[in-house]
């Protein structure tokens, strides 16, 4: 029969069509999977580490393959697969903080857990997320800096995502007299406010008095702007509130202290000239 | 000249009105845009022929303060009780937001949004899915209210009850893209039909048709490709 016909050696028809068949579904099976990745990560990877994946993958499956030719072939794939299996282990070791950031970072950009353009704080680093790469997360800090994260460490840590929703609180502490009205205070506060356009009427914002401290009756407030503007808004409201006070007479006092004496205190006239 | 405050301006153009200076006058080759509110101004260099035009139209409330509003926001000041199967209708005033607009080429550009309402802003719904909103309150009318047409609108709400149960309204939200202004010399509009039921308006309708025959569609910024197709009416309008 033609097909057991020897071609080269002990090589056969059949064998070499068998090996055409093997890489031609190998073929198949790459370009496949290839679209797949494509199609999956063309919106959550950039060219270049979309590129390398898939690379990767082809390569993979083409050594899948070359592996089922060999014995075809007659060649005896354990030999090599036994080096192969120590240099991979010997990779492996060397490459281990390469795999583990390289499956976070698929991990980070199929889960999504942060974007680019969010603001966060992870592994110690606060700022806005500039890109998601294959390997590492570039974060640029409020001082302008720029930081590379690697994924394994963004994958692995607490994530704080400050913008996540689009409304945001902070906060206040103001401390006035005793002296003062601290309704008057309150009253003073909330209208400052409820002026200002960009403070939101809901969720409400909260005014009270909270201490009776050493030197002052401390209010907080308690505000919610949108989160673009939270930190413009809260740079921009203590003063207003702090001149607001004023003009309704209300101060905000600096740490005072009384001191009593048990027995009154003789004033002398100084020798020298001038009173004390 | 359009009657009333809203229409298309030739150039050099100046309006002065209590608390509000406009004015698109020549300076060099362009046109300096000048707009004087109270503390704040607004200059502008603009660079346009001399056959250009300037179109003031109310806009959707939206965009004030900071463009952060993704809906309108009305919160009524006594609430409304429906009985059940029951309508009611009922006019709210909006807040009114004018959009300057000049010809640039084929094309109008906005190039100033201004207000003599109060701005202020809100959240409504959840943390998850809620909006940040463009907050007015309202009295609940039974006719057309009066209203000064630079200042404020006027919103047609007819409500219907499909549920068997009382109904409490207290406020309706509008999502910018499916706000829909008309215009008239001495009148900006809205007109709105809400379904109740469960205590909520569940669909809200916003109509396309104005509150008072003449009055004319004005330019919307958020309904998507409605600016280009309004830019395509204002050219045939304008030229």
């Amino acid at each position: 029969m033609i097909l057991d016909t020897p071609v080269i050696g002990s090589i056969t028809v059949l064998d070499i069509l068998k090996i055409v068949l093997i890489f031609l579904i190998a073929t198949v099976i790459a370009k496949v999977l290839s679209s797949y990745i494509r199609l999956f990560f063309k919106d959550r990877l950039s060219k270049q580490p979309l590129s390398l994946l898939i690379k990767g993958v082809k390569y993979t499956i083409y050594i899948i393959a070359i592996m089922m030719v060999l014995p075809i072939l007659g060649v005896n794939p354990s030999g090599i697969l036994v080096a192969g299996g120590i240099l991979g282990i010997v990779i492996g070791f060397a490459s281990q903080s390469v795999v583990s950031n390289l499956i976070s970072g698929i991990f980070l950009i199929s889960e999504k857990p942060i974007q680019i353009g969010d603001v966060v704080e992870v592994g110690g680093t606060t700022g806005e997320v500039t890109d998601i790469r294959i390997l590492s997360t570039t974060i640029k800090t409020f001082d302008g800096t720029l930081v590379r994260v690697p994924n394994n460490t963004v994958f692995n840590s607490p994530i704080t995502n400050y913008i996540y929703h689009k409304v945001r609180r902070f906060g206040y502490v103001v401390g006035i007299r005793y002296r003062d009205d601290g309704e008057k205070a309150v009253e003073v506060i909330k209208e400052v406010l409820d002026e200002h356009p960009l403070v939101l009427k809901s969720p409400e914002p909260l005014i009270f008095v909270d201490e009776l401290a050493d030197n002052s009756v401390n209010i907080v407030i308690k505000v919610w702007a949108p989160v673009e503007v939270w930190y413009s808004v809260k740079m921009e409201l203590l003063w207003k509130i702090k001149v607001a006070l004023e003009e309704a007479g209300v101060e905000i006092p600096f740490p005072q202290t009384e001191v009593w004496f048990n027995t009154p205190l003789r004033i002398e006239k100084g020798s020298a000239g001038g009173e004390i | 000249m359009a009657k009333g405050f809203y229409g298309t301006y030739r150039l050099p153009f100046a309006l002065e009105i209590p608390g509000l200076k406009l004015s698109l006058a020549p300076e060099g080759d362009g046109f300096l845009y000048r707009r004087v509110q109270g503390d704040e101004c607004v200059e502008k260099l603009i660079f346009l022929g001399e056959r250009a035009t300037v179109k003031l139209l109310p806009v959707e409330p939206v965009n004030l303060p900071g463009g952060l509003a993704q809906q309108l926001h009305i919160s009524f000041k006594k609430p409304l009780l429906l009985p059940p199967r029951g309508n009611a209708l009922v006019y709210l005033v909006f807040p009114v937001e004018v959009g300057v607009f000049v010809k640039a080429g084929t094309l109008y550009k906005v190039v100033d949004i201004f207000t003599l309402a109060r701005q202020k802003l809100t959240f409504v719904g959840d943390f998850e899915k809620g909006r940040v909103s463009k907050y007015y309150e309202s009295d609940l009318h039974t006719e057309i209210p009066p209203v000064s047409p630079l200042k404020e609108g006027v919103l047609r709400l007819r409500l219907r009850n499909r549920g068997g149960e009382w109904q409490n309204v207290e406020r309706v939200s509008i999502p910018a893209e499916d706000i829909k202004i008309f215009y008239g010399p001495n009148l900006v509009s809205m007109t709105a039909e809400g379904v109740m039921m469960k205590g909520e308006i569940v669909k809200l309708e916003v109509k396309e048709t104005p509150l008072k025959r003449g009055m004319k569609p004005s330019a919307e910024l958020y309904r998507p490709g409605a600016f280009k197709k309004m830019t395509k009416k204002l050219l045939v309008e304008v030229e």
